[in-house]
């Protein structure tokens, strides 16, 4: 009986036991088959971490190999309020150790709905160190890449700025911002339960950004802008821009203006002291386009530099009422050589040529020279100016365009023109940058303007400017050295069809040595108050620009001493 | 060999890290001696020490060629 009894408990605890090992069965093919792939998927999301660590932007040099924008490894202190444990002593110690706003921090710190706050975004790494030596509760940092610009005033408009992301917004930062964006890495590692790394399963380093070698030279650069700021100064102009370029290889060695701000700062300057007017703004260039009015008669054989005309001081060239034009000081009835109208800039001479050259020529000559096209400068925003079409000229344009009324340009264009005659009647691209990384960004373009028969006519025509009784530039002389270039004064539009009768354009762009040709400078000042010309504002402007760089490039005089005749502060 | 290759990937991770910590020490340095190199700079401190620009007109040039 007693031996029946322990049987049928064995028996009951053996089915016990079985259907706790079916359960058991069943559970494990359950975990293992049916939801094995979902809880494998859910582990891995718990070990294993892919951290994308960023790739540093690469750096702007200039010509020289000076460093004009470059990362510096800054750190992020940030804080996750629902864990910090007293926010008035954390807020007060990051006061005191960061130098930040203690009763801001305090106010983000008492949301404990927040996880994250920022204690300081790019805090110097020495102070954020002795920040996070308190160990506070809560508080954690990372490193974090930091666009710093150390020649600070210098070239800002021209290198632009790269944001707090790290991207580049303005200049030379966003046109270039792929190349020196490089390609961010990724590193999949294993953690343990407190987050710990403890093993790195797979590792794609990221890629540098490239660096951008800049054509400026920080060196001219400055000075050109020491100098700009000093014109705007003596004549109490709005804006003033430079830009020098090597006419030879099509670089830009400086691209300046004033007012100028510091490049560290660009996030809180107006957009408008941002833009790099040289490329982006259009201005009528007066008299620096009767270049282009010569040019094509020459070309055309229509006339030759010795060429001579009678020229009243007043011209009717039309029916139309505005249809008259004149020199900028009154004169009696005169005979004046090609020449001699370039040299003392007569629009009336000026009007006389293109009247024989035709308006169908003008405008094939004008669009030959490439105004009303963008020169492909490697600059964003560049501006293509304003030229009217052929067929929508009318009785007025053929009286204002040969003299640079009518039509707009922007200052590159204008410089690259000047720098073509400099080198031989070829035009070469103009550019910001030679190399990325260790190649040309891209092949600059060339086209041939004029023959080189012209072409050195233009140059002695353009000497005289500086040298010849008369002459409009003679404020542009540099001792020891021969000047080519031509003034101009553009009237500025006042924005009810008309133009203003106070605010002026004075330009003065020119080459040296005239002989040989190493710099092309041009020099703009915007509204300038006392005199308005472009002989008497900008020539000097240009002459001290040019002054330092040729001393600065080691450039040897061309000429013992430049004899000055005297001249006159028209054009 | 699981410990040994757990080890080099510690290692390398630190190696990394190093890297990382020089190459930003090498790029402050070069904002640094950047900053010091700006023509501002110079100009305002040659100025205070009296040094003025130089004429181009008064320097010589020796022509190696003739």
């Amino acid at each position: 009986m007693r031996d029946k009894q322990a049987n049928r408990r064995i028996r009951l605890l053996l089915v016990i036991f079985a259907l706790v090992f079916a359960g058991m069965l069943g559970r494990a093919a359950w975990l293992q088959v049916v939801q094995a792939a979902d809880l494998s998927k859910m582990a891995q999301g718990q070990q294993r971490h892919t951290i994308t660590t960023p790739a540093g932007r690469g750096t702007i040099f200039d010509r020289t190999g000076v460093q004009l924008a470059i990362g510096e490894q800054m750190t992020t202190v940030y804080a996750d309020p629902s864990q910090v444990v007293n926010a008035a002593v954390l807020a007060d110690t990051a006061h005191k150790i960061l130098g930040i706003d203690a009763n801001a921090l305090y106010v983000q710190l008492q949301n404990k709905k927040s996880q994250f706050v920022y204690v300081q975004r790019f805090a110097d790494p020495a102070k954020a160190k002795l920040f996070l030596a308190k160990h506070f509760t809560g508080v954690d940092s990372y490193p974090e890449e930091k666009r710093i610009y150390p020649q600070q005033t210098v070239a800002p408009q021209v290198v632009g700025y790269a944001g707090v992301d790290n991207k580049g917004l303005e200049g030379l930062e966003i046109q270039y911002d792929k190349q020196l964006s490089g390609r961010p890495g990724k590193q999949t590692v294993i953690t343990d339960p407190l987050g710990r790394a403890i093993d790195v399963i797979s590792s794609h380093p990221g890629q540098q950004g490239e660096d951008v070698f800049s054509t400026i030279d920080h060196t001219m650069q400055a000075q050109a802008e020491l100098v700009l700021r000093q014109t705007l100064a003596k004549w109490g102009a709005k804006a003033a821009s430079a830009v020098v370029l090597d006419p030879t290889t099509g670089d830009v060695l400086a691209m300046a203006q004033a007012p100028g701000y510091n490049a560290n700062n660009s996030n809180l300057v107006s957009q408008a002291l941002q833009r790099n007017r040289s490329v982006t703004d259009t201005y009528e260039p007066g008299s620096t386009f009767k270049l282009v009015t010569i040019t094509a008669a020459l070309s055309d054989g229509i006339v030759k530099p010795a060429t001579k005309f009678t020229l009243p001081y007043k011209l009717v060239y039309g029916s139309c009422d505005q249809c008259t034009v004149h020199d900028a000081e009154i004169r009696p009835t005169e005979t004046l050589s090609v020449a001699q109208i370039l040299a003392q800039s007569s629009n009336v001479g000026a009007v006389t040529i293109a009247k024989l050259l035709g308006a169908s020529e003008l405008s094939k000559w004008i669009a030959k020279f490439g105004f009303g096209k963008t020169t492909g400068i490697d600059f964003p925003g560049e501006s293509p100016g304003f030229v009217l079409p052929l067929d929508q000229w009318n009785e007025t344009t053929i009286g204002n365009n040969p003299i640079g009324q009518g039509i707009s340009v922007t200052p590159i264009q204008m410089a690259s023109v000047y720098a073509a005659v400099a080198n031989g009647g070829v035009w070469i691209q103009p550019h910001l940058v030679s190399r990325v990384g260790g190649r040309a960004p891209q092949t600059w373009k060339r086209k041939r303007l004029m023959s080189p028969a012209v072409d050195a006519q233009m140059k002695t025509m353009l000497t005289g400017v500086v040298t010849d009784v008369g002459g409009t530039g003679t404020a542009a002389a540099i001792p020891g050295y021969t000047v080519a270039g031509k003034t101009g004064t553009g009237q500025v539009a006042n924005g009810a069809g008309g133009y203003s009768k106070t605010d002026y354009e004075a330009t003065f762009v020119g080459m040296v040595p005239a002989s040989h040709p190493k710099l092309v400078v041009l020099v703009k000042v915007d509204d300038p108050r006392g005199s308005i010309y472009g002989g008497s504002v900008a020539a000097p402007a240009f002459a001290q620009i040019a002054k330092f760089d040729l001393q600065y490039l080691e450039i040897p005089p061309d000429a013992a001493h430049t004899e000055l005749n005297g001249g006159t502060s028209a054009g | 060999m699981n410990v040994a290759v757990l080890r080099l990937n510690l290692e390398l991770d630190k190696a990394t890290h190093d890297r990382a910590q020089l190459q930003a020490q090498d790029a402050t340095l070069a904002s640094q001696l950047s900053s010091e190199l700006a023509s501002p700079r110079i100009q305002k401190q040659a100025q205070k020490d009296g040094l003025v620009q130089v004429d181009p007109s008064t320097i010589g040039y020796i022509d190696l060629g003739k």
